[in-house]
């Protein structure tokens, strides 16, 4: 593992917005790896920050409301979080490329899909419009679009939910980027298309030879793609691991609540599916201590009063844990 | 993970699926065809611009033609359709001149204001903050203005004539457009696309100018069609005031105004220029609409 290039290094970053309603503070303190080839999938509810930790990585939250408060983010050696604007123009897109949640509204909806994949093109890669129309042709063919030749002449509104996200993958590799971040790019599919446009960005990464950043709050999508977890809550890390690690051998009870509410194929139909009790704390005011002890079936008042720190579980797999009571819990994962 | 050699699963819906890609304009042009009413009006308008463009071969007279054998004739007397004035004009010439001098306006205020407009809308709606808010103060404070006491204290500073007229109209034109555009993008900026344009590595220009515009300019185009009635109508209502163009400059608006004592004599001196004016305003807003009906992002499948 860790004869791979380190690609992307985050550490501690917190990111804030400020609000009328006061200061949210959407990630505190978030560190993590990514290397060449890896795929990390960040996994969390809505508002744990899994999202907006990687869009202020590349600079694409509002200014004016956010801002990011500390931490370092250095990709091949530079610090992401102070990169001029210009800088990161040029490293977006043909270094760290985007994928959307939902890509009918990623896609312009007055450019024919073609000239959407070629425009990255011809901007970054210096290629001429024939070049880049033809790469673009290719691209359509690659994520298995059929007849791409004339489907690069169509507009993204005829295209199928699936077909579409299929381009926003062409339109992400068309410039070789070394890192693809994928927020959720499943979510907005039907459940039939959602594993085959997964197998086409695996089967993408591997072609390029980069890294994926896969955030996504459905557990049963990672499962088989990720090779390391970074679980979320409240802004903050809780359980970071290899994906074997997290699945079977759950030190956080966060987690543990995420897989329990998880439909497995081999229950009975009988067993009901667990939901973690309440709902995540408001990010403007974060519970004192363990932010997730008004939840945890297993919380003390130490869990009241003291915030507990990521601590290694096994220092040998590097997994990592958020909570004061990992060594003395008997938590169920994942079956075998 | 070795997924190098896995097959790609072909499209979900597989070849059947396929439907021969859609020509954008095509689609447009089918709807727009649709509408009778916009369609009349537009065959309307190609007859006027070739009126306009062969005025010379249509007309046996000139419009500054003075026959004082021939004056005060009625409607379809020999060679004088329309007739002709007290003074011997022929009134079908000075009608057929008077497109140029019409359209000439229309097209050009609506043009140009809705170019103006374009990009002060564009700024502002992009930039916001304080140009925003100083633009659209602007546009708020010339909106509440008449245009008429806008338009002659722009004439009284710089002078009569077709020209200084034109430019009259487009300073006091271009707010609704900027206004309409500014709408247009404070929406579109927000769109999913355009961060996904910038995380693609696309500067501000581009995003702009490339990828918001396009989507920004269907109501623009709906707007600057209406507006060549509207021009067409506030030429008119000018020189009929004596504000507008100087004779002998052919003008609808000015043949009604130097015809107007004769209405109860001879109707048809004041009848044809003004329904000239009705039918060709008439024809624009016709189009506008059908326009607005083809465009619509809504009705696209």
């Amino acid at each position: 593992m860790s004869d791979k290039e380190l690609l992307l290094s985050v550490r501690n970053l917190a990111v804030s917005f400020n609000t009328e309603a006061g200061t949210v503070r959407a990630v505190n303190g978030v560190s993590f790896d990514v290397r060449r080839g890896d795929v990390l999938a960040i996994v969390g509810e809505s508002g744990s920050g899994k999202s907006v930790s990687m869009l202020s990585l590349v600079g694409l939250l509002p200014p004016k409301t956010s801002s990011i408060d500390g931490g370092t983010a250095m990709w091949k050696g530079t610090d992401l979080v102070t990169m001029t604007p210009a800088q990161m123009r040029a490293t977006r897109a043909k270094e760290i490329a985007m994928i959307f949640q939902d890509p009918l509204s990623a896609m312009n909806p007055v450019h024919r899909v073609g000239r959407q994949i070629a425009e990255s093109m011809r901007l970054h890669l210096g290629l001429s419009k024939k070049q880049a129309d033809l790469r673009a042709i290719e691209l359509l063919d690659l994520v298995g679009i059929p007849q791409p030749t004339t489907r690069a002449h169509s507009y993204p509104h005829e295209f199928s939910g699936g077909m579409r996200q299929r381009a926003m993958i062409a339109m992400a590799i068309a410039c070789s980027p070394d890192l693809l971040i994928a927020d959720e790019p499943t979510t907005a599919l039907d459940v039939t298309v959602q594993a085959q446009v997964l197998d086409v960005l695996m089967a993408m990464k591997d072609r390029i030879g980069s890294a994926i950043v896969l955030i996504t709050h459905d557990l049963g999508v990672v499962a088989g793609l990720a090779d390391s977890l970074l679980v979320m809550y409240a802004g903050a890390p809780v359980e970071v691991g290899s994906t074997d690690d997290v699945f079977y051998r759950t030190a956080h009870p966060y987690t543990e609540g995420l897989l329990a509410s998880l439909p497995r194929l081999d229950s009975s139909g009988d067993d009901e599916l667990t939901p973690i009790k309440g709902a995540p704390p408001s990010l403007i005011r974060i519970p004192s201590g363990c932010a997730f002890h008004p939840r945890c079936p297993y919380a003390t008042q130490r869990c009241r009063e003291e915030v507990p720190t990521l601590r290694p579980v096994n220092a040998l797999s590097g997994h990592l844990v958020a909570c004061h009571h990992a060594d003395e819990l008997q938590l169920v994962g994942a079956e075998q | 993970m070795a997924l190098t050699n896995t097959p790609i699963p072909e499209g979900e819906a597989g070849i059947a699926d396929v439907a021969p890609p859609s020509n954008y304009w095509a689609e447009v042009s089918k709807r727009f065809r649709k509408n009778k009413l916009a369609v009349i009006a537009l065959a309307f308008i190609v007859l006027l611009v070739l009126l306009a463009i062969f005025a010379d071969v249509v007309c046996k007279y000139g419009y500054e033609q003075i026959n004082t054998k021939e004056k005060n004739l009625p409607p379809f007397s020999g060679d004088h359709w329309f007739g002709t004035d007290k003074i011997g004009h022929d009134l079908f010439a000075q009608i057929i001149y008077g497109i140029r001098v019409s359209l000439k306006v229309g097209i050009l205020v609506s043009v140009l204001s809705a170019a103006l407009g374009l990009i002060v809308g564009a700024f502002a709606g992009w930039l916001g903050g304080w140009f925003d808010s100083l633009m659209m103060r602007v546009v708020d404070i010339f909106l509440s203005i008449p245009y008429i006491i806008l338009t002659v204290a722009f004439i009284g500073v710089i002078g009569r004539g077709l020209n200084a007229l034109i430019l009259a109209l487009i300073i006091t034109g271009w707010f609704v457009a900027a206004r309409v555009v500014r709408a247009s993008f404070l929406q579109l900026k927000e769109q999913e696309f355009v961060q996904a344009a910038r995380a693609l590595g696309y500067s501000n220009g581009r995003i702009m100018f490339r990828h918001i515009l396009p989507n920004a300019l269907q109501p623009l185009i709906v707007y600057t069609t209406l507006g060549v009635g509207g021009a067409i109508l506030a030429e008119a209502a000018l020189s009929f005031l004596a504000i507008g163009v100087l004779p002998p400059t052919p003008s609808w608006g000015l043949l009604v105004s130097q015809n107007k004592g004769l209405l109860t004599n001879q109707p048809h001196l004041v009848f044809f220029p003004g329904a000239a004016i009705f039918l060709t305003v008439l024809a624009f807003v016709f189009v506008g609409d059908g326009l607005r009906d083809a465009l619509d992002p809504k009705l696209r499948s």
